[in-house]
Protein backbone atom coordinates (compact mmCIF):
# COMPACT_ATOMS: atom_id res chain seq x y z
CA UNK A 1 0.00 0.00 0.00
CA UNK A 2 1.07 3.59 -0.45
CA UNK A 3 2.74 4.97 2.67
CA UNK A 4 1.37 8.10 4.30
CA UNK A 5 2.74 11.50 3.44
CA UNK A 6 5.46 13.01 5.53
CA UNK A 7 4.31 15.35 8.30
CA UNK A 8 6.02 18.30 9.90
CA UNK A 9 7.65 17.13 13.07
CA UNK A 10 8.27 13.60 11.85
CA UNK A 11 11.47 12.29 13.33
CA UNK A 12 14.23 11.65 10.90
CA UNK A 13 14.44 7.97 11.82
CA UNK A 14 10.80 7.48 10.79
CA UNK A 15 11.81 8.34 7.22
CA UNK A 16 13.58 5.00 6.88
CA UNK A 17 10.35 3.14 7.53
CA UNK A 18 8.30 5.31 5.17
CA UNK A 19 10.95 5.04 2.47
CA UNK A 20 10.98 1.24 2.69
CA UNK A 21 7.20 1.17 2.53
CA UNK A 22 7.47 3.17 -0.68
CA UNK A 23 9.97 0.67 -2.13
CA UNK A 24 7.71 -2.23 -1.24
CA UNK A 25 4.84 -0.48 -2.91
CA UNK A 26 6.83 0.09 -6.07
CA UNK A 27 7.64 -3.61 -6.21
CA UNK A 28 3.96 -4.40 -5.83
CA UNK A 29 2.92 -2.27 -8.76
CA UNK A 30 5.90 -3.11 -10.99
CA UNK A 31 4.73 -4.82 -14.19
CA UNK A 32 6.08 -8.31 -14.62
CA UNK A 33 6.09 -10.20 -17.87
CA UNK A 34 3.92 -13.26 -17.86
CA UNK A 35 2.74 -15.93 -20.18
CA UNK A 36 1.71 -14.32 -23.45
CA UNK A 37 2.63 -10.84 -22.26
CA UNK A 38 5.81 -9.07 -23.20
CA UNK A 39 7.25 -6.04 -21.53
CA UNK A 40 9.80 -3.91 -23.23
CA UNK A 41 11.60 -1.32 -21.15
CA UNK A 42 12.98 1.54 -23.16
CA UNK A 43 14.35 4.94 -22.21
CA UNK A 44 11.08 6.49 -23.32
CA UNK A 45 8.94 4.15 -21.24
CA UNK A 46 7.60 0.65 -21.20
CA UNK A 47 5.82 -1.15 -23.94
CA UNK A 48 3.39 -4.02 -23.29
CA UNK A 49 2.45 -6.44 -25.99
CA UNK A 50 0.89 -9.82 -26.34
CA UNK A 51 3.05 -12.51 -27.88
CA UNK A 52 1.72 -13.71 -31.17
CA UNK A 53 3.34 -17.08 -30.97
CA UNK A 54 0.67 -19.41 -29.70
CA UNK A 55 2.00 -22.28 -27.66
CA UNK A 56 5.38 -20.74 -27.14
CA UNK A 57 6.86 -21.34 -23.76
CA UNK A 58 8.30 -18.63 -21.65
CA UNK A 59 8.12 -14.92 -22.08
CA UNK A 60 9.54 -13.15 -25.06
CA UNK A 61 11.01 -9.72 -25.68
CA UNK A 62 10.40 -8.98 -29.32
CA UNK A 63 9.93 -5.46 -30.56
CA UNK A 64 6.33 -6.18 -31.39
CA UNK A 65 6.76 -7.06 -35.06
CA UNK A 66 7.96 -10.48 -36.02
CA UNK A 67 11.02 -11.00 -38.13
CA UNK A 68 14.74 -11.75 -38.38
CA UNK A 69 17.17 -11.23 -35.55
CA UNK A 70 14.49 -11.16 -32.88
CA UNK A 71 15.89 -11.78 -29.43
CA UNK A 72 13.50 -13.47 -27.04
CA UNK A 73 13.58 -15.26 -23.75
CA UNK A 74 12.55 -18.86 -24.22
CA UNK A 75 11.67 -21.42 -21.58
CA UNK A 76 11.76 -25.13 -22.12
CA UNK A 77 8.33 -26.47 -21.17
CA UNK A 78 9.75 -29.58 -19.58
CA UNK A 79 12.97 -28.49 -17.95
CA UNK A 80 11.83 -24.94 -17.29
CA UNK A 81 15.32 -23.90 -18.31
CA UNK A 82 15.44 -20.45 -19.84
CA UNK A 83 17.58 -19.35 -22.76
CA UNK A 84 18.07 -16.11 -24.62
CA UNK A 85 17.42 -16.93 -28.24
CA UNK A 86 18.23 -14.97 -31.39
CA UNK A 87 16.06 -16.19 -34.23
CA UNK A 88 13.60 -15.21 -36.91
CA UNK A 89 10.47 -14.85 -34.87
CA UNK A 90 8.37 -14.93 -38.02
CA UNK A 91 9.42 -18.46 -38.86
CA UNK A 92 10.49 -21.65 -37.20
CA UNK A 93 13.56 -22.10 -39.42
CA UNK A 94 17.18 -22.39 -38.42
CA UNK A 95 18.20 -19.08 -39.96
CA UNK A 96 18.01 -16.08 -37.68
CA UNK A 97 18.49 -13.66 -40.54
CA UNK A 98 20.76 -12.31 -43.23
CA UNK A 99 23.68 -9.94 -42.84
CA UNK A 100 24.57 -7.99 -45.98
CA UNK A 101 27.94 -6.24 -46.32
CA UNK A 102 28.28 -4.76 -49.76
CA UNK A 103 28.15 -7.61 -52.22
CA UNK A 104 28.60 -10.21 -49.48
CA UNK A 105 25.67 -11.85 -47.74
CA UNK A 106 25.81 -14.12 -44.73
CA UNK A 107 23.16 -16.48 -43.43
CA UNK A 108 23.22 -16.43 -39.67
CA UNK A 109 21.89 -19.42 -37.82
CA UNK A 110 19.77 -19.20 -34.71
CA UNK A 111 21.82 -18.74 -31.58
CA UNK A 112 21.08 -19.27 -27.92
CA UNK A 113 22.78 -18.14 -24.75
CA UNK A 114 22.31 -18.86 -21.09
CA UNK A 115 20.39 -15.97 -19.56
CA UNK A 116 22.61 -13.23 -18.23
CA UNK A 117 22.22 -9.52 -17.86
CA UNK A 118 23.88 -7.81 -20.77
CA UNK A 119 23.70 -6.86 -24.41
CA UNK A 120 23.08 -9.05 -27.44
CA UNK A 121 25.08 -7.55 -30.25
CA UNK A 122 26.40 -8.16 -33.72
CA UNK A 123 30.17 -7.81 -34.08
CA UNK A 124 31.62 -7.60 -37.61
CA UNK A 125 35.32 -7.33 -38.35
CA UNK A 126 37.23 -7.26 -41.61
CA UNK A 127 40.57 -8.92 -42.15
CA UNK A 128 42.84 -6.18 -43.49
CA UNK A 129 44.81 -8.51 -45.73
CA UNK A 130 42.25 -10.94 -47.06
CA UNK A 131 39.27 -8.61 -46.92
CA UNK A 132 37.20 -11.43 -45.41
CA UNK A 133 34.45 -10.52 -43.01
CA UNK A 134 33.83 -12.25 -39.71
CA UNK A 135 30.30 -11.90 -38.38
CA UNK A 136 29.72 -12.84 -34.76
CA UNK A 137 26.79 -12.48 -32.37
CA UNK A 138 27.30 -12.42 -28.63
CA UNK A 139 25.58 -11.87 -25.34
CA UNK A 140 27.98 -10.01 -23.08
CA UNK A 141 27.71 -7.90 -19.98
CA UNK A 142 29.02 -4.86 -21.82
CA UNK A 143 29.70 -3.89 -25.39
CA UNK A 144 33.36 -4.41 -26.26
CA UNK A 145 35.53 -1.36 -25.96
CA UNK A 146 37.48 -0.90 -29.14
CA UNK A 147 39.24 1.78 -31.11
CA UNK A 148 39.28 -0.36 -34.24
CA UNK A 149 37.48 1.75 -36.83
CA UNK A 150 36.95 -1.30 -38.97
CA UNK A 151 34.93 -3.03 -36.27
CA UNK A 152 31.18 -2.72 -36.68
CA UNK A 153 29.11 -3.29 -33.57
CA UNK A 154 25.34 -3.25 -33.62
CA UNK A 155 23.22 -3.66 -30.52
CA UNK A 156 20.23 -5.94 -30.94
CA UNK A 157 18.72 -6.38 -27.52
CA UNK A 158 19.27 -5.88 -23.83
CA UNK A 159 18.77 -8.60 -21.26
CA UNK A 160 17.99 -7.42 -17.75
CA UNK A 161 17.79 -9.39 -14.57
CA UNK A 162 15.47 -8.78 -11.67
CA UNK A 163 17.63 -10.10 -8.87
CA UNK A 164 14.83 -10.07 -6.36
CA UNK A 165 12.39 -11.93 -8.55
CA UNK A 166 15.21 -13.92 -10.18
CA UNK A 167 13.68 -13.36 -13.56
CA UNK A 168 15.08 -12.11 -16.82
CA UNK A 169 13.48 -9.93 -19.43
CA UNK A 170 14.60 -9.01 -22.91
CA UNK A 171 14.19 -5.63 -24.57
CA UNK A 172 14.68 -5.53 -28.31
CA UNK A 173 16.78 -2.46 -29.03
CA UNK A 174 17.06 -2.83 -32.78
CA UNK A 175 13.80 -3.46 -34.61
CA UNK A 176 13.63 -6.93 -36.07
CA UNK A 177 14.80 -7.31 -39.65
CA UNK A 178 17.76 -8.42 -41.70
CA UNK A 179 20.96 -6.47 -41.16
CA UNK A 180 22.66 -4.42 -43.86
CA UNK A 181 25.88 -2.62 -43.07
CA UNK A 182 25.75 0.86 -44.57
CA UNK A 183 28.13 3.80 -44.60
CA UNK A 184 31.31 1.77 -44.97
CA UNK A 185 33.68 1.22 -47.88
CA UNK A 186 32.90 -2.27 -49.11
CA UNK A 187 33.34 -4.49 -52.11
CA UNK B 1 48.77 20.95 -38.62
CA UNK B 2 46.75 17.78 -39.06
CA UNK B 3 48.69 14.95 -40.64
CA UNK B 4 48.15 15.03 -44.36
CA UNK B 5 48.81 11.92 -46.39
CA UNK B 6 46.90 8.93 -47.66
CA UNK B 7 47.79 6.80 -44.67
CA UNK B 8 46.27 9.29 -42.25
CA UNK B 9 42.91 8.67 -43.90
CA UNK B 10 43.16 4.91 -44.02
CA UNK B 11 44.49 4.43 -47.54
CA UNK B 12 45.18 2.10 -49.14
CA UNK B 13 43.50 -0.33 -46.71
CA UNK B 14 40.17 1.47 -46.51
CA UNK B 15 38.05 -1.67 -46.68
CA UNK B 16 35.25 -1.54 -44.11
CA UNK B 17 36.28 1.84 -42.75
CA UNK B 18 33.44 4.22 -41.97
CA UNK B 19 32.65 6.21 -45.10
CA UNK B 20 33.69 9.58 -43.72
CA UNK B 21 37.38 9.07 -43.14
CA UNK B 22 38.59 8.02 -46.61
CA UNK B 23 36.09 10.38 -48.22
CA UNK B 24 37.52 13.28 -46.25
CA UNK B 25 41.00 12.20 -47.34
CA UNK B 26 39.96 12.18 -50.98
CA UNK B 27 38.49 15.66 -50.63
CA UNK B 28 41.66 17.00 -49.05
CA UNK B 29 43.83 15.35 -51.71
CA UNK B 30 41.73 16.89 -54.45
CA UNK B 31 41.89 20.29 -52.78
CA UNK B 32 45.67 19.96 -52.73
CA UNK B 33 45.72 19.23 -56.47
CA UNK B 34 44.05 22.61 -56.97
CA UNK B 35 46.87 24.48 -55.23
CA UNK B 36 49.00 24.87 -58.41
CA UNK B 37 46.15 26.95 -59.80
CA UNK B 38 45.60 29.01 -56.66
CA UNK B 39 47.11 32.38 -55.92
CA UNK B 40 48.74 31.14 -52.74
CA UNK B 41 49.95 27.70 -51.67
CA UNK B 42 47.73 27.39 -48.61
CA UNK B 43 48.03 23.82 -47.39
CA UNK B 44 47.22 24.83 -43.80
CA UNK B 45 43.66 25.74 -44.71
CA UNK B 46 43.18 22.38 -46.38
CA UNK B 47 44.48 20.61 -43.28
CA UNK B 48 42.20 22.55 -41.00
CA UNK B 49 39.10 22.36 -43.18
CA UNK B 50 36.60 19.59 -42.61
CA UNK B 51 35.16 19.05 -46.04
CA UNK B 52 32.53 16.52 -45.05
CA UNK B 53 30.16 16.78 -42.12
CA UNK B 54 30.71 13.76 -39.91
CA UNK B 55 27.07 13.12 -39.23
CA UNK B 56 26.23 13.10 -42.90
CA UNK B 57 28.49 10.20 -43.72
CA UNK B 58 25.74 7.70 -44.42
CA UNK B 59 24.13 9.58 -47.26
CA UNK B 60 24.24 7.81 -50.56
CA UNK B 61 27.75 6.90 -51.53
CA UNK B 62 26.94 6.85 -55.21
CA UNK B 63 25.62 10.40 -55.07
CA UNK B 64 28.73 11.58 -53.26
CA UNK B 65 31.02 9.72 -55.65
CA UNK B 66 29.32 11.29 -58.65
CA UNK B 67 29.84 14.77 -57.24
CA UNK B 68 33.46 13.99 -56.40
CA UNK B 69 34.13 12.66 -59.88
CA UNK B 70 32.79 15.82 -61.48
CA UNK B 71 35.20 17.86 -59.38
CA UNK B 72 38.11 15.51 -59.99
CA UNK B 73 37.54 15.54 -63.73
CA UNK B 74 37.65 19.31 -63.91
CA UNK B 75 40.98 19.29 -62.08
CA UNK B 76 42.50 16.32 -63.87
CA UNK B 77 41.95 17.75 -67.32
CA UNK B 78 44.33 20.58 -66.42
CA UNK B 79 47.20 18.22 -65.60
CA UNK B 80 49.80 16.82 -67.99
CA UNK B 81 49.43 13.14 -68.77
CA UNK B 82 53.04 12.31 -68.15
CA UNK B 83 52.43 8.58 -68.52
CA UNK B 84 51.52 8.99 -72.16
CA UNK B 85 54.29 11.40 -72.83
CA UNK B 86 57.58 10.01 -73.96
CA UNK B 87 59.86 12.66 -72.59
CA UNK B 88 62.71 11.38 -74.68
CA UNK B 89 60.72 11.74 -77.86
CA UNK B 90 58.67 14.91 -77.72
CA UNK B 91 57.74 14.54 -81.35
CA UNK B 92 55.28 11.88 -80.19
CA UNK B 93 53.55 14.36 -77.97
CA UNK B 94 50.09 15.25 -79.24
CA UNK B 95 47.40 15.79 -76.61
CA UNK B 96 49.39 16.52 -73.49
CA UNK B 97 46.65 16.73 -70.86
CA UNK B 98 44.85 13.98 -69.08
CA UNK B 99 41.54 12.98 -70.56
CA UNK B 100 38.98 11.61 -68.14
CA UNK B 101 38.85 8.31 -69.98
CA UNK B 102 42.62 7.88 -69.92
CA UNK B 103 42.79 8.73 -66.24
CA UNK B 104 40.06 6.25 -65.27
CA UNK B 105 41.75 3.55 -67.32
CA UNK B 106 45.12 4.23 -65.74
CA UNK B 107 43.55 4.26 -62.26
CA UNK B 108 42.05 0.86 -63.05
CA UNK B 109 45.56 -0.29 -63.90
CA UNK B 110 44.72 -0.57 -67.57
CA UNK B 111 41.82 -2.97 -67.15
CA UNK B 112 38.81 -1.38 -68.76
CA UNK B 113 36.38 -3.81 -67.16
CA UNK B 114 37.52 -2.79 -63.71
CA UNK B 115 36.85 0.91 -64.16
CA UNK B 116 34.58 2.11 -61.37
CA UNK B 117 32.55 4.91 -62.87
CA UNK B 118 29.29 5.95 -61.22
CA UNK B 119 28.35 7.82 -64.39
CA UNK B 120 27.93 4.44 -66.06
CA UNK B 121 25.76 3.16 -63.24
CA UNK B 122 28.17 0.41 -62.32
CA UNK B 123 29.01 1.68 -58.86
CA UNK B 124 27.60 -0.96 -56.56
CA UNK B 125 27.52 -1.27 -53.63
CA UNK B 126 27.34 2.19 -52.13
CA UNK B 127 30.69 3.46 -50.83
CA UNK B 128 32.40 1.29 -53.35
CA UNK B 129 35.81 0.19 -52.18
CA UNK B 130 37.22 -0.23 -55.69
CA UNK B 131 36.09 3.27 -56.59
CA UNK B 132 37.90 4.74 -53.58
CA UNK B 133 41.14 2.94 -54.40
CA UNK B 134 40.95 3.95 -58.05
CA UNK B 135 40.40 7.58 -57.14
CA UNK B 136 43.44 7.51 -54.87
CA UNK B 137 45.45 6.18 -57.81
CA UNK B 138 43.96 8.80 -60.11
CA UNK B 139 44.98 11.64 -57.82
CA UNK B 140 48.46 10.16 -57.49
CA UNK B 141 48.72 10.38 -61.27
CA UNK B 142 48.16 14.13 -61.23
CA UNK B 143 51.73 15.34 -60.89
CA UNK B 144 52.51 17.79 -63.66
CA UNK B 145 50.52 21.01 -63.47
CA UNK B 146 50.95 23.99 -65.75
CA UNK B 147 53.26 26.78 -64.68
CA UNK B 148 53.24 30.22 -66.24
CA UNK B 149 56.07 31.12 -68.53
CA UNK B 150 57.30 34.32 -70.14
CA UNK B 151 59.62 35.10 -72.99
CA UNK B 152 61.84 38.08 -73.60
CA UNK B 153 62.16 39.37 -77.12
CA UNK B 154 63.40 42.22 -79.22
CA UNK B 155 61.38 43.71 -82.02
CA UNK B 156 61.97 46.30 -84.67
CA UNK B 157 60.91 47.31 -88.12
CA UNK B 158 61.89 49.48 -91.07
CA UNK B 159 59.21 51.17 -93.13
CA UNK B 160 60.76 54.33 -94.55
CA UNK B 161 61.74 53.49 -98.13
CA UNK B 162 65.44 54.07 -97.47
CA UNK B 163 67.17 50.65 -97.38
CA UNK B 164 68.15 49.42 -100.78
CA UNK B 165 68.54 45.77 -99.85
CA UNK B 166 66.85 43.33 -97.50
CA UNK B 167 70.00 43.07 -95.37
CA UNK B 168 70.17 46.86 -95.04
CA UNK B 169 66.51 46.91 -94.07
CA UNK B 170 67.10 44.25 -91.40
CA UNK B 171 70.14 46.10 -90.07
CA UNK B 172 68.10 49.26 -89.78
CA UNK B 173 65.30 47.43 -88.00
CA UNK B 174 67.71 45.84 -85.53
CA UNK B 175 69.23 49.22 -84.71
CA UNK B 176 65.89 50.47 -83.48
CA UNK B 177 64.80 47.26 -81.80
CA UNK B 178 62.90 47.47 -78.55
CA UNK B 179 62.83 44.86 -75.79
CA UNK B 180 59.59 43.27 -74.73
CA UNK B 181 58.20 40.45 -72.63
CA UNK B 182 55.37 38.21 -73.73
CA UNK B 183 53.30 35.35 -72.38
CA UNK B 184 51.83 34.13 -75.64
CA UNK B 185 53.49 32.19 -78.44
CA UNK B 186 57.20 32.94 -78.84
CA UNK B 187 58.69 33.51 -82.30
CA UNK B 188 61.85 34.65 -84.02
CA UNK B 189 61.45 35.82 -87.58
CA UNK B 190 62.18 38.29 -90.30
CA UNK B 191 59.47 39.44 -92.64
CA UNK B 192 60.94 41.10 -95.73
CA UNK B 193 58.67 43.24 -97.89
CA UNK B 194 59.42 44.88 -101.21
CA UNK B 195 59.22 48.67 -100.64
CA UNK B 196 56.71 49.54 -103.40
CA UNK B 197 54.21 47.12 -101.78
CA UNK B 198 54.02 49.68 -98.98
CA UNK B 199 54.11 52.68 -101.26
CA UNK B 200 57.85 53.33 -101.16
CA UNK B 201 60.23 53.80 -104.01
CA UNK B 202 61.31 51.11 -106.39
CA UNK B 203 64.36 49.24 -105.13
CA UNK B 204 63.61 49.89 -101.47
CA UNK B 205 62.89 47.26 -98.85
CA UNK B 206 60.86 47.12 -95.62
CA UNK B 207 60.98 44.54 -92.91
CA UNK B 208 59.62 43.44 -89.53
CA UNK B 209 61.93 41.65 -87.12
CA UNK B 210 61.18 39.79 -83.89
CA UNK B 211 63.96 38.02 -82.03
CA UNK B 212 63.12 35.73 -79.12
CA UNK B 213 65.92 35.89 -76.56
CA UNK B 214 64.83 33.71 -73.67
CA UNK B 215 61.89 31.61 -72.42
CA UNK B 216 61.57 31.04 -68.69
CA UNK B 217 59.11 29.81 -66.08
CA UNK B 218 57.56 32.05 -63.49
CA UNK B 219 57.51 29.57 -60.65
CA UNK B 220 55.44 29.67 -57.48
CA UNK B 221 57.18 31.09 -54.45
CA UNK B 222 59.30 28.51 -52.73
CA UNK B 223 59.16 26.09 -55.62
CA UNK B 224 62.62 24.99 -56.61
CA UNK B 225 62.83 23.32 -59.97
CA UNK B 226 64.84 20.16 -59.76
CA UNK B 227 64.93 18.88 -63.28
CA UNK B 228 61.15 18.59 -63.18
CA UNK B 229 59.94 21.70 -64.98
CA UNK B 230 59.46 21.34 -68.70
CA UNK B 231 58.55 23.50 -71.62
CA UNK B 232 56.91 22.01 -74.67
CA UNK B 233 57.24 24.21 -77.69
CA UNK B 234 55.81 23.23 -81.05
CA UNK B 235 57.65 25.09 -83.78
CA UNK B 236 57.05 25.64 -87.47
CA UNK B 237 58.48 27.92 -90.14
CA UNK B 238 57.87 31.65 -89.89
CA UNK B 239 55.53 31.39 -92.88
CA UNK B 240 53.82 28.31 -91.42
CA UNK B 241 55.69 25.82 -93.57
CA UNK B 242 58.62 23.58 -92.96
CA UNK B 243 60.41 25.21 -95.88
CA UNK B 244 60.13 28.56 -94.15
CA UNK B 245 61.79 27.31 -91.02
CA UNK B 246 65.23 28.49 -90.00
CA UNK B 247 66.86 29.28 -86.72
CA UNK B 248 69.10 28.00 -84.01
CA UNK B 249 68.15 26.81 -80.55
CA UNK B 250 64.98 25.16 -81.77
CA UNK B 251 64.11 22.48 -84.27
CA UNK B 252 61.13 22.11 -86.50
CA UNK B 253 58.34 20.31 -84.65
CA UNK B 254 58.06 19.63 -80.94
CA UNK B 255 60.82 20.92 -78.72
CA UNK B 256 61.28 20.00 -75.08
CA UNK B 257 63.31 22.11 -72.69
CA UNK B 258 63.97 21.43 -69.02
CA UNK B 259 64.27 24.45 -66.79
CA UNK B 260 67.58 25.25 -65.15
CA UNK B 261 67.96 26.26 -61.52
CA UNK B 262 66.81 29.76 -62.42
CA UNK B 263 63.74 28.48 -64.20
CA UNK B 264 65.14 29.30 -67.66
CA UNK B 265 64.10 26.88 -70.36
CA UNK B 266 66.12 28.17 -73.27
CA UNK B 267 68.28 31.13 -74.19
CA UNK B 268 68.64 31.79 -77.89
CA UNK B 269 72.03 32.69 -79.29
CA UNK B 270 72.54 35.89 -81.16
CA UNK B 271 72.77 35.01 -84.79
CA UNK B 272 72.33 36.50 -88.17
CA UNK B 273 68.60 36.21 -88.24
CA UNK B 274 68.15 37.48 -91.75
CA UNK B 275 70.66 35.23 -93.42
CA UNK B 276 69.34 32.95 -96.09
CA UNK B 277 65.98 34.68 -96.40
CA UNK B 278 64.99 35.15 -100.03
CA UNK B 279 64.71 38.66 -101.44
CA UNK B 280 61.12 39.81 -101.62
CA UNK B 281 59.57 40.83 -104.91
CA UNK B 282 56.47 42.82 -105.72
CA UNK B 283 53.47 41.26 -103.93
CA UNK B 284 55.69 38.46 -102.66
CA UNK B 285 56.97 39.14 -99.12
CA UNK B 286 59.37 36.57 -97.72
CA UNK B 287 59.75 35.06 -94.29
CA UNK B 288 62.63 33.52 -92.40
CA UNK B 289 62.86 32.09 -88.88
CA UNK B 290 60.31 30.29 -86.77
CA UNK B 291 57.10 30.69 -84.86
CA UNK B 292 55.50 28.48 -82.26
CA UNK B 293 52.06 27.00 -82.66
CA UNK B 294 51.79 25.88 -79.06
CA UNK B 295 53.78 26.55 -75.95
CA UNK B 296 53.05 25.06 -72.56
CA UNK B 297 55.11 24.69 -69.42
CA UNK B 298 54.51 22.06 -66.76
CA UNK B 299 56.12 21.35 -63.44
CA UNK B 300 56.14 18.18 -61.42
CA UNK B 301 54.61 19.26 -58.12
CA UNK B 302 55.06 15.86 -56.48
CA UNK B 303 57.65 17.17 -54.07
CA UNK B 304 55.11 19.66 -52.74
CA UNK B 305 52.14 17.31 -52.54
CA UNK B 306 51.32 15.46 -49.34
CA UNK B 307 48.90 13.04 -50.99
CA UNK B 308 51.09 11.02 -53.29
CA UNK B 309 52.41 7.57 -53.89
CA UNK B 310 55.11 7.28 -51.28
CA UNK B 311 56.41 4.02 -52.71
CA UNK B 312 57.51 5.74 -55.87
CA UNK B 313 55.32 3.84 -58.32
CA UNK B 314 52.81 5.75 -60.29
CA UNK B 315 49.51 4.26 -59.31
CA UNK B 316 49.62 1.98 -56.33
Amino acid sequence: MIPRKLLRGDKFTSLYDLWNQMIDHLYEIRPVAGSGIQIQRMPAGMRFSATARGGSSGSGGSFGDLGPFAVTLEENAETKKQTVKMHNSASDGEIAGLVTIGSSRFEIKNQEWAPAAGIVFCDITCNAESGEYQVLFSLAEKLPETTDEKRYILRLAEVTCDKDQKTYSVAQIRAVGDIEVLGRWVK
Amino acid sequence: MQELNWQAFGFPLVAFLPAWKPAEGLQKALAERLLPFAETWDIETIAETTFLPLLDECRAGREWSLAFDRELRSVAERYLNHTKLDLTDPAEWSNPLWTWEDLLLAAAEGEEKRIADPEKGDLSPEWNLEWAIQRMRAINLLCYAPVPYLYDYLSGSTHNGEPSSPSASISAALKGEEPGTGSGLPASYVNNIYGPDHGWREGSYCCNVVVCKKIYATLPEGFTPDGNVWLFLDVTGADGSEQGFSGSGVTFGMNRFPADAEGVFVTFPDNNIGSGVAWPTRDHPTWGGWKSTSCQAFADYSSLFHFKNESGGETS
